[in-house]
């Protein structure tokens, strides 16, 4: 007996064995990442204006558990929440909020600096605002939602105003939504910057803008 | 044609009236109208005087007024210069009702803008004019010639109280005006200023009011009050500093003596010497003293006069001259001059009476003393300003006979500090001799035995420690620890906050995090579905958001 009659049994079985695998595997999932800082055609990452006569801490940004997750949050018909298992944020949510706000803040007031906590030691700033949101996701059908409250503080005083912003979406799919999302945190900037334009104390006056 | 007539003429006939005429009832009325006024003008026509003055500046004649307390009493009538041209003389015509205001010893002063220690007075002068003011006297006659006053009096004629008089040969001096104080408060001033020539001595006449006259008693003393006193003597620095009124006013202040009942009331002038200060007064004044000398060899500077003579620390006198001005004293620069010292010994303070015969007891019995072994030294009272005294104390030595110095007793003196420091040390010496030495020396023989064994000892230790020290490990061992301890301090600057190190590892953490995070679906899945990890995961549908409709 030649060497391939002794193996021909062995190659049945490999042939099935790799059927086997080849029916076990799943199909290939193509994942998409998102950035709210590159959805946006603005001017976002143009660096702040130094000498900027207005200075402004952003805070902090705070997300309700269910957003802090890297999947998109869409909220079904029936009011359940799902997060997307191929359409993810591509940095912490938080993260992306407080960089997009911040291009916003400064893209809508040209003499204003906006900085992060985080250089709060080295920036000279009056006032610092901070974010919470409770919605900042899309539903079915209905365009997106964000939704919340920011706090304007000159160290002394602490004012409060809630937000809510409803923005439909102009195409269908995920990326539609995070256009839609930077939209409505561009509407949160400008309700941001109209509540500072009442505190005098932080800087800024009508003739600001 | 007319015919004559024989009619006759008819005549007046002249009747001569017998009496005087009505008429000349008006010029008798007139003149008794008129010697009435002269009456009137008379009878209420007060003195003239005459007052002189040195200048007549500010005055004009029927318009200067005389006043008393503001109120009109006469006018200056007339204004002519002395015969001599010393002076001028005014002739003011006094008012009736002031006529017996005007006395031997009232006096006038001439008003006008003045500026002086004691204020700035006659300001309402500037716009009314300078006048003539008047003090009245007390006298029983009446007077009309005055010398005026070239000034206003200090104390009105009449004010109740004490008039003194002070003396004082020395330097500092005092003003008309100057105030006369009790405690700070002023109840009087100075009057009148007098330098009397002969005497070289400054007079003044002062005024305390009632009733603070009362406080001047027979043993009351007075010094002058102003300014501040530091007294660099041989008792120390003391400084003196007057109330905040003497040290602007000056002046001069009385009490007595601390420690002494007032006396007797002053009612009548009396003479008080003024001292220089408050200090001196408290010293008691002694009528008896004996004057010795004592030569030094050596410096007597900074040996004042005034300076202490004390025996065991208690005053018995004072130095009275430290000058060699004496007619023994030919060349003062001679190696083997000394320098002669006049002190004083009051009897008083040795316990004997000040009296003659206590001073002639007093000096019977020093004469003893100094001859059985009494002298004087120098001593340094105070070592920061170096004030020396005179301190009596006795030696062993004797004299049998006294020697005398320009009608002075000579107290021998022991020679300065150093040499009472020699003295000291010889007999220092002395006890030292009498010590048990022999024994001592034996136990000290002892002890340094002893001492040099515990010595030995320690010397070997220490050649053990040093070799210890020396050994080639040991500086291994300590270089290691050195390198260690390096590496220890570069590791702390490497995770310290801040550092590269530590931002590195903190954004490690934060990626660890962020994979746990999304590590845990995956968990949870198996979790609930163990095989999922070899059949996989049935995906779920991911809902698709659509736009709106339109």
């Amino acid at each position: 007996m030649n060497t391939f009659q002794a193996v021909a049994p062995l190659k049945g079985v490999l042939i099935v064995a790799v059927a086997f695998l080849w029916g076990c595997s799943s199909a290939t999932a193509v994942d998409e990442y998102y950035s709210l800082v590159l959805a946006s055609d603005s001017p976002s990452l143009v660096e702040p204006v130094a000498g900027a006569p207005r200075k402004l801490i952003l805070d902090s940004v705070a997300l309700p558990a269910y957003l802090q997750q890297a999947g998109i949050v869409l909220e079904t018909e029936n009011g359940q929440v799902a997060a997307s298992t191929r359409n993810f944020w591509a940095e912490p949510l938080d993260d992306a909020i407080s960089k997009a706000l911040k291009d916003e803040l400064s893209a809508q007031d040209d003499g204003l600096t906006v900085s992060g906590s985080d250089r709060a030691w080295s920036v000279k700033a009056s006032c610092s605002i901070r974010f919470e949101f409770d919605r900042f996701h899309t539903s079915e059908t209905s365009g997106t939602r964000s939704s919340g409250r920011f706090w304007i503080s000159d160290g002394e005083t602490v004012d409060k105003q809630a937000f809510f912003v409803a923005t439909p979406l102009k195409g269908d799919g995920y990326e539609f939504v995070v256009r839609a999302l930077r939209d409505s945190l561009a509407e949160v900037a400008t309700q941001a910057l109209d509540a500072l334009m009442d505190r005098s104390e932080c800087g800024f006056n009508k003739s600001s803008l | 044609m007319s015919e004559p007539t024989d009619r006759t003429e008819p005549s007046a006939v002249v009747a001569r009236r017998r009496g005087v005429s009505t008429l000349w009832i008006v010029p008798i009325v007139a003149a008794l109208v008129g010697l009435w006024m002269v009456y009137y003008d008379w009878s209420h026509r007060g003195p003239t005087l005459r007052v002189s003055f040195n200048t007549a500046e500010g005055i004009e004649a029927g318009k200067t007024r005389v006043r008393m307390k503001n109120v009109e009493i006469g006018q200056v009538v007339d204004l002519r210069l002395a015969d001599d041209a010393s002076g001028v003389i005014l002739t003011i015509q006094a008012e009736q009702h002031a006529a017996h205001l005007i006395r031997d010893d009232s006096e006038f002063w001439v008003v006008r803008p003045r500026v002086g220690s004691g204020g700035i007075s006659g300001l309402s002068t500037l716009l009314s004019g300078a006048y003539v003011e008047l003090s009245p006297g007390k006298s029983e006659t009446r007077g009309t010639k005055f010398v005026g006053l070239d000034s206003p009096p200090v104390t009105p004629i009449g004010t109740p109280g004490l008039h003194i008089t002070l003396e004082s040969a020395g330097e500092e001096n005092l003003s008309t005006g100057d105030p006369v104080l009790f405690h700070g408060m002023e109840v009087g001033s100075i009057e009148y200023v007098h330098f009397n020539t002969a005497e070289r001595k400054t007079y003044y006449d002062a005024f305390i009011v009632e009733p603070f006259n009362q406080l001047v008693t027979d043993n009351t003393r007075f010094w002058f009050s102003g300014g501040i006193g530091l007294d660099l003597s041989a008792d120390g620095v003391q400084l003196e500093i007057a109330s905040v009124t003497a040290l602007l006013a000056g002046g001069v202040s009385f009490d007595i003596p601390a420690s002494v009942l007032p006396g007797e009331k002053i009612t009548e002038r009396t003479f008080f010497p003024i001292y220089p200060n408050k200090r001196a007064i408290n010293r008691k004044q002694h009528k008896h003293s004996l004057k010795y000398v004592i030569f030094f060899d050596d410096s007597i500077r900074r040996l004042r006069v005034g300076a202490p003579v004390e025996f065991r620390g208690a005053v018995v006198g004072r130095i009275l001259r430290t000058d060699a001005d004496y007619p023994q004293i030919t060349n003062l620069l001679e190696p083997s001059s000394r320098i002669p010292v006049v002190f004083e010994i009051i009897p008083a303070l040795m316990g004997f009476p000040d009296t003659e015969q206590g001073k002639d007891t007093a000096e019977q019995r020093l004469r003893e003393l100094v001859k059985t072994g009494l002298r004087g030294g120098m001593e340094f009272s105070s070592l920061i300003t170096g004030q020396k005294y005179l301190e009596l104390q006795y030696s062993t030595d004797h004299l049998d006979v006294l020697d005398q110095f320009n009608g002075y007793v000579v107290v021998p003196a022991i020679n300065d500090q150093f040499g009472q420091l020699l003295v000291g040390v010889e007999n220092t010496l002395a006890s030292i001799t009498d010590l048990p030495l022999t024994d001592l020396v034996q136990s000290a023989t002892n002890a340094l035995t002893a001492a040099s064994s515990t010595l030995g000892e320690l010397e070997l230790s220490a050649t053990e420690l040093q070799g210890i020290l020396a050994d080639e490990e040991m500086h291994h061992l300590v270089g290691n620890l050195n390198n260690t301890l390096a590496d220890m301090q570069g590791l702390a600057v490497d995770f310290s906050s801040g550092s590269t190190t530590h931002r590195e590892m903190q954004q490690a953490l934060q990626s660890l995090e962020a994979a746990l995070q999304a590590l845990q679906p995956v968990l949870d899945e198996v979790r609930q579905k163990p095989n999922s990890l070899i059949f996989g995961k049935k995906p779920k549908r991911d809902i698709k958001p659509l736009a709106p409709r339109e």
